[in-house]
């Protein structure tokens, strides 16, 4: 069977792209062409399933999670203040340490000074320890039997703290915590992750 | 582009946040729908949304009003679509294939509700083998048909969005069709 040289033209007469004249005489043709109209017929079908192919919708919440990328919230003020003070110490406790090991002359007020230092955070931290852990007997004795058991407990949290007198150990804690706490800090969020429910 | 939607873009330009969520939530569902039909995975479709609105809010400085937006804003969606596409090879059904430790040829069928409406047991069946048998093409042929029937781009629109001549846009529509077409007529015989 020879192919109608019209049928390349179909698909743009379905799209209204034929010039006035030229779709004219296509409409012609197709009465006269069997083979064409048949053609016709089932393009209007494939037009048919292309153009009613259904919107979709994205899950819930997205114009959110895109408003959180392009507009993302600014961090709270005292998390801001944190930073800075925390960034602060950190760059002058370096420059001193520096400027201690790097300078010319005696240090003898280097050592005393951080002696003096360590010692006073030690002390402050023990205080802390020791006041938490009694705020946390008396709490707990309000609820009766609970707090003799805690408070036979008290010992051995004196204990735990023992060796926290020690400076050594106590700057090293105390270090350990610092580097912690850069840490968390470190990997605080500082933007809104995209995330995908389903929903 | 309706007076509207220009009205809203300006809004966006100055700022305004309602505005772009706005814009967001009256396009999400065309952006959605393009990258699902070429990346098929809700998830990759949704992350690739995300980021053709995330584009569009930084670049809309640049964005030219005498320009169609949602020209613009499927040249984007669907620049990412097929950076995506390249990246990580979506596989394709093929026209026929073949079940697994068969040599027979298994073909994919969709209903024909002309000829035999009573075999149609409802509508709903008949969209899911369409959908089935477009998202059968070729992913080269997906796109372009999905802009032009689903979006109502303009050949000379998808051409621009997609940076490719306007004879192969042009080409590769009508090819699609004539692929679909095949499938329906062999149904028939």
């Amino acid at each position: 069977m020879t192919r109608c040289h019209e049928r390349n033209k179909l698909q743009d007469h379905l799209e209204g792209l034929l010039p006035a004249e030229e779709r004219l005489q296509m409409e012609a043709h197709l009465i006269i062409c069997a083979a064409c109209a048949g053609e016709l017929a089932l393009l209007r079908r494939v037009f048919g399933a292309l153009d009613s192919m259904p919107l979709l919708s994205p899950s819930r919440g997205f114009a959110d999670r895109v408003l959180a990328r392009t507009h993302p919230e600014p961090s709270p003020v005292w998390s801001r203040a944190f930073g800075v003070a925390f960034g602060t110490g950190l760059a002058v406790s370096i420059s001193t340490l520096a400027a201690a090991i790097l300078l010319p002359g005696p240090r003898s007020w280097v050592r005393a000074l951080a002696g003096d230092a360590v010692a006073a955070i030690g002390d402050l931290f023990v205080f802390v320890m020791h006041s938490l852990n009694g705020a946390v007997l008396r709490t707990v004795d309000l609820f009766g039997a609970a707090g003799s058991l805690l408070e036979g407990l008290a010992p051995l949290g004196r204990a735990l703290l023992a060796p926290l007198q020690s400076p050594v150990i106590l700057s090293v804690s105390v270090a350990a915590v610092l580097a912690c706490a850069l840490v968390l800090w470190w990997m605080r969020p500082r933007e809104s992750r995209k995330g995908v429910s389903r929903g | 582009m309706s007076g509207d939607d220009a009205e809203l873009i300006r809004r966006c330009r100055t700022g305004d946040q309602r505005a772009f969520r706005e814009l967001v939530r009256r396009f999400e569902r065309p952006v959605f729908s393009v990258l699902m039909r070429v990346v098929r995975r809700p998830e990759d479709a949704e992350d690739l949304a995300q980021e053709t609105f995330v584009r569009v809010y930084r670049a809309l400085d640049r964005y030219d009003p005498e320009r169609p937006f949602t020209a613009w804003l499927f040249t984007i969606a669907s620049r990412l679509a097929i950076d995506h596409l390249r990246r990580k090879r979506v596989p394709t059904i093929s026209l026929s294939q073949s079940e697994p430790g068969s040599s027979e040829e298994r073909t994919i069928e969709i209903p024909d509700p002309g000829l035999q409406p009573d075999e149609v047991t409802s509508h709903r069946e008949e969209q899911s083998r369409a959908n089935e048998l477009i998202d059968s093409l070729p992913e080269h042929y997906r796109i372009v048909v999905v802009l032009r029937h689903q979006q109502d781009l303009s050949y000379e629109e998808i051409a621009e969005a997609l940076q490719l001549p306007l004879g192969t846009v042009k080409a590769r529509i009508h090819r699609a069709r004539a692929l679909l077409k095949a499938r329906i007529e062999e149904r028939q015989s």
